[in-house]
């Protein structure tokens, strides 16, 4: 089948009106054309030939669409059969692009299959904001304080999606590039969130958002891998892993590990080197709550 | 246009709308829901939450189409039978809300909650709240709210008290704020804004703006111009109505626009095109006072400063750059200072918070004969006409202003703001035009003011203080706003609640190029109380004293006047600082949970003055014939209670039940004068004159009653409507009915109070009441993190005589959620004189669950006010002292003197490291 191609006649896509200073707001929103798809492969085409861009809990789309700029065309996935599902697969849990914080935190299978991160991702956001956001949308936001990208690369989780040719791939969440960024799964339709049903220890930090928050997870397999992610100071998280026999001495093997943290590119009020210092200092905290 | 199906609050609903509207904009509109309010606009503070299928969506975040074939419930679907429904009943007992803005959005929030978890505790409530911001309550009252709803919808029996009329309205989503107003046939206003901190505007064309089908009327710099006085200001009266030749903020209005439609107006905006010649900016107060710093203004301003009494100069635009200057002297400062035995010097920085009231400020003008009716939320009615009238040049009496409720002010909504171009726009439009601004746009209209105080205080060997210099620098912004007055009361409250011999304190009002500074609940008394009662507990360390002990020894006395000439400290500051001290277990150190943890404990007076300066209010009290009572006065209510307070003053003197008073709407046309809803004069000032209209009232009543029953009036009483007199009770109906005949008839008494000008005191009247804050603060510090915990928060004030405790415990709750929010994160963050963080999203505000985890509010009742009854306010109180209390605590926890606000975790930490690289102990001057 060939590849579908935008409509030459579509207008240039994104949309921007000029900015007007303090008018962000709905009356800010520039004209838009809203669809509904029944599949994913009706939203993706209509992503492909009208640069459309998904529409999940629409709580940043729509709020970014307050700034003046967006998409002139946005499909809604709310209606698309089996969005908002929780299912298991290849041993891996299969998270739909609708299922929200709320129903992630709440799933039974999640919290039988990886209680850990149901129990950290019930402290996201707020009662209000779980309800209606996905984890797919906040992974797709962008937004470097967002903490979906943080706990999912802490235990190795990948995106199911479907590129703009309508062919399948797989990628690691630590792979996720940014929105404007070289890797760019972002014009990609995210089908399922896979989390991997692997037993681990998770210990997790998010006292300073949105300064950074860090998570900390290890394997318990025979050979242990520690994971250490900070999320906040890049524009997505920088993730370290090693191979480690014991967690005897945590600000070392924490030290060790963020030695070569690069300085944050993401501003924030108040000194530079406070989140750098900071991200070693939660990090040893996190490894010595899983050593005990 | 579609047709959108939906369940609307348990009823089939089909709506049209556009498919690409909002959920809010639809629910609020066409379904005709107005409790779905927009306040941020963001996601962020939940006002607009409603359910769908039962879970809590953010309506303004939401496509409408996305609840195509649901159920979407917003707060008037939770009434039963009319009436409020269980969690809607627990908020009216608990008074879980103050001004109401956020209420309908709390509710459907916890009816989402309790519905997952029927029986929860304190802490999951906490957390389930923290999902929306409530500006006013400080929570507590919220939480309560919400575990009373849970006990109710386990079948506890309801109170049997009957909630008020205002009370209904705000929890089953009855339209009672300006915003909520939709009047026929208006239009939508707007304004462009600059984005250049300085700029010289050399054209604003716009043709293509006016040739926009739908837009009504477009103004510049130019059409300002042309009115009698296009400038406005409390004292000096710098700023225009739009920008005439240059801006001096971004966020400056340089165009107005009124259309048939909000998104007409912004498209018009938007075609207007503006050249601007940029000017250095002026960004701090270092850039503004510099040798050769841009000049703000080219010359002199309108205005004038009023007269001030003894010790006081005061100049007007003294230096480039410098506004205004307070200066007062009490004593001989160099005598005093040559006599100390120690002499501390040391400077403090406060950051400047938004106010962030969840109610835009709207204004709805409409042409009226030859002049204007105006919906203004303002807290100001009568100031608002008296300004309208000056700057367009109208006949007094053809200006109307009514006044519904706010939701929220804290300062925001004071002295005119953006009635005036309002106004010009419905005159030049020919029609009404609403201008709601949104909440970014707020946030570029007003703010509190950022300052630097420098202390100099003279201490004897004993800890006496003997004299203070204080310099105190405020960031005024771009214009004078309220800003003179603010400096005067900086200045005059920066000794404290404190006995002194000299005094030499100099406030300047700064002018930046960056957001205007104005009232701001403290009102120049947030930051002097920082400034010196940090001060007052470092001098304590210093010399080795106890810091309740260095305050006990130098408390002015209950009588004694605060200053020379002004009016006596009408409250016990000794007591109310041992009530804080016993609660906050003054003198015990409880352990650290860790090693990497610190505790230590703060105590602190805030202190200010209170009820307006020489004020006037007026008020009218009228009785019907079957005994019920209407009071009218133009005190703004804004969640601070006041009409409750008035129905209560009322009912007390009337021998009424307070439910059988009406408080009639603000409307000049119709209300009582008042100077104006300020500096918490509500309870004292407004409020004595109501007690005075309801006894001229009750003294006619009795006189016709005498009259009538051949009795002397002084034997007569009343009780709900009967004259009693002896043991004959005599309804008061049939006495009017017997005499004005079937037709009844009505009674009416007026009351008034005027603080009489004295230039013995130092403000030129004497101060109506004295507002102390005594606080106590306990708190852990991370040393690895710099992350300050606030365990236990005790903040008292004296109410004299709580006429409504509720209210009163609310208000000081809310000032205390505000004063610990900008002890630890809350500022507007101007970097290079660029805001930073102008939106609701990345302007953090307090939520429940930054509360501290002990939270006691203290209604202190030392009886000794001179208001109704004894009353006195405590609406600003709350904010006065927390800061101090929490940067005393961090010392006493770690050793570190912070001494800029807020204490981020980055600036503790950088201050435990400084401390750690010079370990060698301070010496005492
Ligand atoms: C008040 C508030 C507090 C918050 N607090 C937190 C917090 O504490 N921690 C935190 O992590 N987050 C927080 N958030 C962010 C929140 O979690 C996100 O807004 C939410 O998860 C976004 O989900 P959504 O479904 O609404 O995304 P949408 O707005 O629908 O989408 C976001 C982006 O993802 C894209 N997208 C969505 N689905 C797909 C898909 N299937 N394939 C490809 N692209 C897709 C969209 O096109 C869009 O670009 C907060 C937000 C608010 C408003
Ligand atoms: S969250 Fe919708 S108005 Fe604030
Ligand atoms: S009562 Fe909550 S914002 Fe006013």
């Amino acid at each position: 089948m060939p590849t579908p191609q935008p409509h030459p006649a579509l207008p240039a896509r994104p949309v921007a009106l000029p900015t007007l200073v303090g008018h962000r707001g709905r009356h800010a929103m520039p004209p838009f054309t809203v669809h509904t798809a029944a599949s994913f492969a009706e939203a993706r085409r209509l992503m492909t030939l009208r640069r459309a861009r998904p529409l999940a809990g629409g709580l940043d789309l729509l709020n970014g669409l307050k700034t003046g700029a967006g998409p002139a065309d946005i499909v809604m996935l709310e209606r698309v059969a089996g969005a908002a599902t929780i299912a298991i697969a290849d041993g891996d849990l299969l998270l739909g692009p609708m299922v929200t914080h709320d129903g992630f935190a709440t799933s039974p299978a999640a919290r039988a299959r990886v209680p850990a991160l149901a129990a950290v991702w019930s402290e996201i956001a707020n009662l209000r904001i779980r309800a209606q956001g996905t984890i797919a949308g906040n992974l797709l936001a962008g937004m470097p304080a967002y903490e979906a990208a943080v706990l999912l690369a802490a235990v190795d989780a990948s995106l199911d999606s479907l590129a703009p040719d309508g062919t399948s791939a797989r990628f690691p969440v630590a792979a996720l590039g940014t929105p404007t960024g070289a890797a760019r799964p972002f014009d990609h339709l995210v089908t399922a969130i896979r989390v991997p049903c692997t037993p681990l220890r998770l210990a997790y930090d998010r006292s300073l958002r949105p300064a950074l928050s860090v998570a900390v997870a290890l394997t318990t397999r025979l050979r242990r891998t520690v994971s250490i992610v900070v999320g906040g100071l890049h524009p997505r998280p920088i993730v370290r892993r090693a191979h480690v026999s014991d967690l005897d001495a945590p600000g070392d093997l924490a030290a060790r590990l963020l030695a070569d943290l690069p300085l944050a590119t993401v501003p924030f009020a108040g000194s530079p080197f406070y989140r750098e210092r900071m991200a070693a200092v939660l990090a040893a905290r996190l490894l010595a709550e899983l050593a005990r | 246009m579609s047709r959108l199906s939906f369940v609307l609050d348990g009823e089939p609903r089909t709506v049209e709308a556009d498919p690409t509207a909002l959920l809010a904009d639809v629910l609020a509109g066409p379904a005709g829901r107005p409790s779905v309010r927009v306040a941020c606009d963001h996601g962020v503070c939940g006002a607009c939450t409603v359910l769908v299928d039962g879970r809590p969506a953010t309506a303004c975040s939401t496509l409408a189409l996305a609840a195509e074939g649901r159920s979407v419930t917003t707060v008037a679907g939770l009434t039963e039978d009319g009436a409020p429904g269980p969690v809607q009943r627990a908020f009216i007992e608990a008074k879980g809300f103050q001004c109401g803005m956020c209420t309908a959005g709390m509710i459907l929030l916890a009816e989402a909650f309790l519905a997952r978890t029927p029986d929860p505790t304190r802490t999951e409530v906490r957390r389930a709240i923290g999902a929306n911001v409530c500006r006013c309550t400080g929570y507590r009252a919220i939480e309560d709210a919400v575990l009373r709803a849970a006990a109710l919808k386990r079948g506890a029996a309801p109170s049997p008290e009957p909630a008020r009329p205002d009370e209904i309205a705000k929890t089953t989503g009855q339209p009672i704020f300006t915003t909520d107003l939709k009047l026929p046939d208006t239009a939508e206003g707007a304004l462009l804004r600059s984005p250049h901190p300085h700029a010289l505007v050399r054209a604003v064309r716009t043709e293509r703006a006016r040739a926009l089908p739908g837009v009504l009327a477009v103004l510049t710099g130019a059409d300002i111009l042309a009115l009698p006085h296009p400038t406005y200001g409390l004292w000096v009266k710098d700023q225009p109505l739009l920008a005439v030749d240059r801006v001096r903020h971004v966020g400056d209005p340089v165009a107005a626009v009124a259309a048939r439609d909000a998104a007409t107006a912004r498209a018009a905006l938007r075609l207007i095109e503006v050249d601007y010649e940029p000017l250095p900016p002026v960004a701090t107060l270092d850039d503004a006072l510099a040798d050769g710093a841009p000049p703000i203004f080219d010359g002199p301003s309108p205005g004038a400063i009023p007269p001030h009494g003894a010790g006081v100069t005061t100049a007007k635009e003294p230096a480039p750059n410098v506004l205004y200057r307070f200066r007062h002297m009490v004593g001989d400062a160099d005598e005093a200072f040559a006599r100390a035995d120690h002499v501390f010097t040391d400077t403090f920085e406060v950051s400047r918070m938004t106010h962030a009231a969840l109610e835009p400020i709207v204004t709805i003008a409409r042409p009226m004969g030859e002049g204007l009716e105006i919906w203004s939320s303002n807290q100001d009615p009568f100031l608002l006409r008296q300004d309208i009238r000056e700057i367009l040049g109208l006949a007094e009496h053809a200006v109307r202003v009514r006044t519904l409720p706010l939701g929220g002010g804290f300062g925001a909504k004071s002295f005119c703001k953006l009635e005036p171009i309002t106004a010009l726009l419905a005159l030049r439009a020919r029609r009404a035009v609403r201008l709601a601004i949104s909440m970014d746009e707020s946030i570029l209209t007003l703010s509190q003011h950022a300052g630097r105080l420098t202390l100099s205080t003279a201490v004897a060997a004993d800890g006496r203080f003997l004299a203070r210099r204080a310099t105190i620098q405020l960031d005024g912004g771009a214009y004078a706003d309220a800003s003179c007055l603010v400096a005067d009361k900086a200045g005059y409250r920066v000794g404290g609640p404190y006995r002194w011999e000299a005094l030499d304190v100099t406030a300047e009002v700064v002018r930046t190029t960056t957001v205007p500074a104005g009232s701001y609940r403290g009102f120049g008394g947030t930051q002097a109380s920082f400034a010196s009662e940090s001060q007052v507990d470092m001098i304590a360390r210093r010399l080795g004293l106890d810091p309740a002990e260095i305050r006990r020894r130098n408390l002015l006395a209950p009588g004694e006047p605060y200053r020379p000439g002004d009016s006596a400290i009408d409250c016990d500051l000794a007591a109310g600082l041992a009530a804080v001290a016993a609660r906050i277990g003054w003198g015990e150190r409880a352990a650290s949970a860790s090693d990497t943890v610190a505790r230590g404990k703060g105590l602190a007076i805030g202190f200010k003055d209170a009820g307006g300066q020489g004020r006037f209010a007026q008020a009218r009290v009228k009785v019907t014939a079957e005994g019920d009572a209407i009071v009218s006065c133009a005190t703004v209510d804004m969640g601070q209670g006041a009409s409750e307070l008035f129905r209560r003053i009322v009912g007390r003197v009337l021998g009424l039940d307070p439910a059988r008073v009406a408080r009639a709407e603000i409307d000049t046309d119709q209300t009582a004068f008042d100077q104006g809803t300020h500096a918490s004069s509500a309870t004292a000032v407004t409020g004595e004159a109501v007690r005075r209209a309801a006894e001229a009232v009750r003294t006619r009543i009795f006189d016709f009653a005498g009259r009538r029953l051949g009795a002397d009036p002084a034997d007569l009483a009343l009780a709900e409507g009967t004259i009693r007199a002896g043991n004959t009770h005599t309804p008061l109906k049939r006495l009017v009915l017997d005499y004005y005949g079937g037709l009844s008839a009505e009674f009416t008494g007026e009351g008034e109070v005027k603080i009489e000008a004295d230039p013995a005191a130092a403000l030129n009247a004497p101060i109506v009441y004295w507002m102390p804050n005594w606080v106590g603060a306990e708190v852990e510090v991370d040393r690895e993190t710099g992350v300050v915990r606030v365990l236990h928060l005790v903040t008292a004030a004296d109410a004299g005589h709580a006429m409504v405790p509720e209210a009163v415990r609310g208000q000081i709750e809310g000032a205390a959620m505000q004063g610990l929010a900008q002890a630890l994160f809350e500022r507007l963050d101007y970097a290079d004189g660029i805001l930073r963080n102008g939106t609701p999203q990345t302007y953090r505000l307090p939520l429940a669950t930054d509360q501290p985890a002990a939270f006691d509010a203290v209604v202190l009742e030392q009886g000794l006010g001179r208001g109704p009854f004894g009353a006195k306010g405590v609406g600003e109180a709350g904010i006065l002292g927390v800061a101090s209390a929490v940067a005393n605590a961090i010392e006493d926890a770690v050793g570190v003197r912070l001494t800029s606000l807020p204490f981020t975790p980055d600036r503790v930490l950088a201050a435990l490291d400084a401390k750690a690289q010079q370990p060698a102990a301070e010496a005492v001057e």
